[in-house]
């Protein structure tokens, strides 16, 4: 799935809109999907990889809704918006939320078409990130429970705990602890303590 | 007369039973009052002239008082003023009684004349007495004038803000008139928006497809205008949207030379099309502080309404004198831009700037309504004169400085 060709999704209620701005941008080799409302986008969208061009005004579920509807959904696709009210408010509130951009229609092809190559390299690095913490989560998801308990203990707080302190408040011997502490290390593909902590710091580990 | 001596006066008189008032003889003769001056001719005249003269004063004084009620007609207190007349001129009798008696003693008579006064004077003062606080309520002139030029001074206020209010009733058609444009624009802008981008990316497909198979090198022109005037719409509508909501739009350092030359470039193919020919007179202009693309708006409309007066008349036969002569100069602290026309002219009685109201066959004159709006949020005026030969000049100027006003204005 992670190789596969992004997708620019267009949604906007306008069939014309739909069709010349879909093949337009399919003349300059994207894949494009259009929808023309937010439910049938919210419908339709299975997790591909790709961008999303968000008209403002919609009938029911208008742009800023969805655009709040994916964020509670954890859907993290880039969001580009086309409008053509060109209200200030709303384009504040929607790069605020993280929009790549607000164009008012009409706007240059190319200016969007730069702006989608900007969503999608955001996406691309959205998804390697992704992947890259999802292997780090991997190796700690290996850890057994025992284990984990060290962990949490290792990488909480602002300076590393000694084996004697971990060993206490777990109730456990000091050789016990620095032999998980090696598992760990070990399972997490880590050389030292500060290198485990700086990668569970990276993937925001949340301590479960 | 000279028997008569003082006691025996006395004597008389008690003779004459003056107690008895009830047989009173009016005209029963006594000692004359001359004997009592001794008949000194310088006491007896200085009584008798100062007498007369009081006497004819104080006839002169009710006559006169009697005159100026008659001639003045509505004047507070009548009553009281006859009273005090018919006082004043028993005073009078009085006094003529005096120099009667002088010579002539009838006493009774004198006496009688003076009790009538005594009851005109008695009666003048109880009258007085309850009006007198109605008298001091009355206004002196000086105060009347005080009042007077008071209320002149109301009059004029109240003329002005009835001018202002007048003004501002105008100005309320206009702005109701504006706003029903705006709410058109608006409107507009957002329906027009959407085919605007459908167009643009409809070109942008084109120019891709036409690379595959033509090198035709006004194909790929006609293409790149499409383009450009595409966007060129879609930003004079996103200006007339921005001047509608009142918000100034990208107000910058302009030369109106430039805008000028690039308003006349644009409207050169209508020009072409009506033969009309566009000469320009650049002069020395300050940079000024302004929106372009409304200001372009403006000098675009100008020179519209130019072309289609003059096909008006011509009717698109070619003539010398289709002409539209774009001046620009300096008057003042404003800078100043005029577009002639070799026109009709504006029909006497027609206000060009009324909206809506035009005297073109296919007209809809929004157009030089919007026009003077954005002139004027500009600081600067937008008029017209009647050319003494034929045609009309539209003549708007723009501060060189921007008034504090607008100045201080949140531009964005």
């Amino acid at each position: 799935m992670s190789e596969e060709y992004p997708i620019v999704f267009l949604v906007d209620d306008d069939p014309s809109i739909l069709k010349t701005l879909s093949r337009a941008l399919e003349e300059h080799g994207l894949q494009v999907r259009p929808f023309k409302s937010a439910r049938e986008f919210l419908d339709g969208y299975d997790g591909q990889h790709g961008c999303l061009i968000l008209d403002l005004s919609l009938p029911e579920m208008d742009g800023l809704e969805l655009q709040t509807e994916l964020t509670v959904r954890s859907i993290a696709i880039p969001i580009i918006f086309i409008t053509g009210h060109g209200g200030v408010s709303e384009s504040v509130q929607a790069i605020r939320a993280g929009a790549i951009d607000f164009l008012e229609k009409p706007f240059l092809p190319e200016t969007l078409l730069l702006r989608i190559n900007e969503a999608l390299e955001v996406d691309r690095g959205d998804r390697a990130q992704k992947r890259k913490d999802d292997a780090i989560r991997d190796r700690f998801h290996k850890m057994t429970d025992r284990e984990r308990e060290v962990f949490r203990l290792l990488i909480e707080g602002d300076s590393i705990p000694s084996s004697k302190v971990i060993a206490k408040s777990l109730g456990i011997s000091h050789r016990t602890v620095e032999h998980h502490r090696g598992r760990i290390l070990e399972k997490a593909l880590c050389g030292s303590v500060p290198e485990l902590r700086a990668l569970a710091k990276e993937v925001s580990f949340v301590v479960g | 007369m000279l028997p008569y001596t003082l006691y025996g006066s006395s004597r008389v008189t008690i003779k004459g039973e003056i107690l008895m008032f009830g047989s009173l003889n009016l005209f029963e003769k006594f000692m004359p009052h001359g004997v009592c001056y001794q008949w000194r001719a310088d006491i007896l005249w200085l009584n008798v002239i100062s007498d007369t003269v009081i006497a004819f004063a104080y006839f002169f004084i009710p006559s006169a008082l009697i005159y100026f009620l008659r001639k003045k007609g509505e004047v507070p207190f009548t009553g009281v003023i006859y009273m005090f007349c018919v006082f004043i001129f028993a005073c009078g009798l009085t006094h003529v009684l005096s120099i009667f008696t002088v010579w002539t003693g009838q006493y009774a008579l004198q006496g009688t004349v003076k009790a009538l006064t005594a009851l005109a004077s008695a009666a003048t003062a109880i009258m007085l007495y309850p009006v007198m606080p109605k008298l001091l309520a009355l206004r002196s002139p000086k105060e009347l004038e005080e009042t007077n030029v008071s209320l002149q001074e109301q009059i004029e206020q109240r003329k002005t803000s009835e001018a202002q209010s007048i003004k501002l009733q105008g100005d309320l058609a206009r702005l109701g008139r504006i706003t029903t444009v705006g709410q058109m624009a608006t409107g507009l802008a957002h329906e027009l928006n959407q085919p605007l981008l459908a167009i643009s990316a409809c070109a942008d497909t084109a120019v891709l497809r036409a690379k595959k198979t033509s090198s035709d090198a006004v194909l790929f022109d006609c293409l790149d205008d499409i383009q450009a005037e595409t966007q060129r719409a879609g930003a004079i509508i996103r200006a007339l949207r921005q001047f509608i909501s009142n918000k100034s739009s990208a107000w910058s350092a302009v030369d109106l030379n430039d805008l000028v030359e690039q308003a006349v470039r644009l409207m050169s193919g209508e020009a072409r099309n009506a033969d009309v020919q566009i000469v320009v007179n650049n002069g020395k202009v300050q940079v000024v502080t302004a929106d372009n693309v409304q200001i372009a708006q403006v000098l675009v409309n100008l020179i519209r309404n130019a072309i289609e007066a003059i096909s008006e008349v011509t009717d698109g036969q070619g003539s010398t004198q289709n002409v539209i002569t774009i001046t620009t100069g300096c008057d003042g602290e404003m800078v100043v831009v005029e577009v002639r026309d070799t026109g009709p002219g504006i029909a006497p009685g027609i206000d060009p700037f009324a909206a809506f109201e035009t005297n073109k066959v296919d007209g809809l004159g929004v157009g030089l309504s919007i026009s003077r709006d954005i002139i004027e949020a500009h600081g600067g005026k937008l008029a017209f004169k009647r050319l003494s030969g034929e045609g009309v000049g539209f003549i708007f100027s723009l501060p060189k400085r921007l008034p504090e006003n607008l100045a201080n204005a949140p531009v964005q």
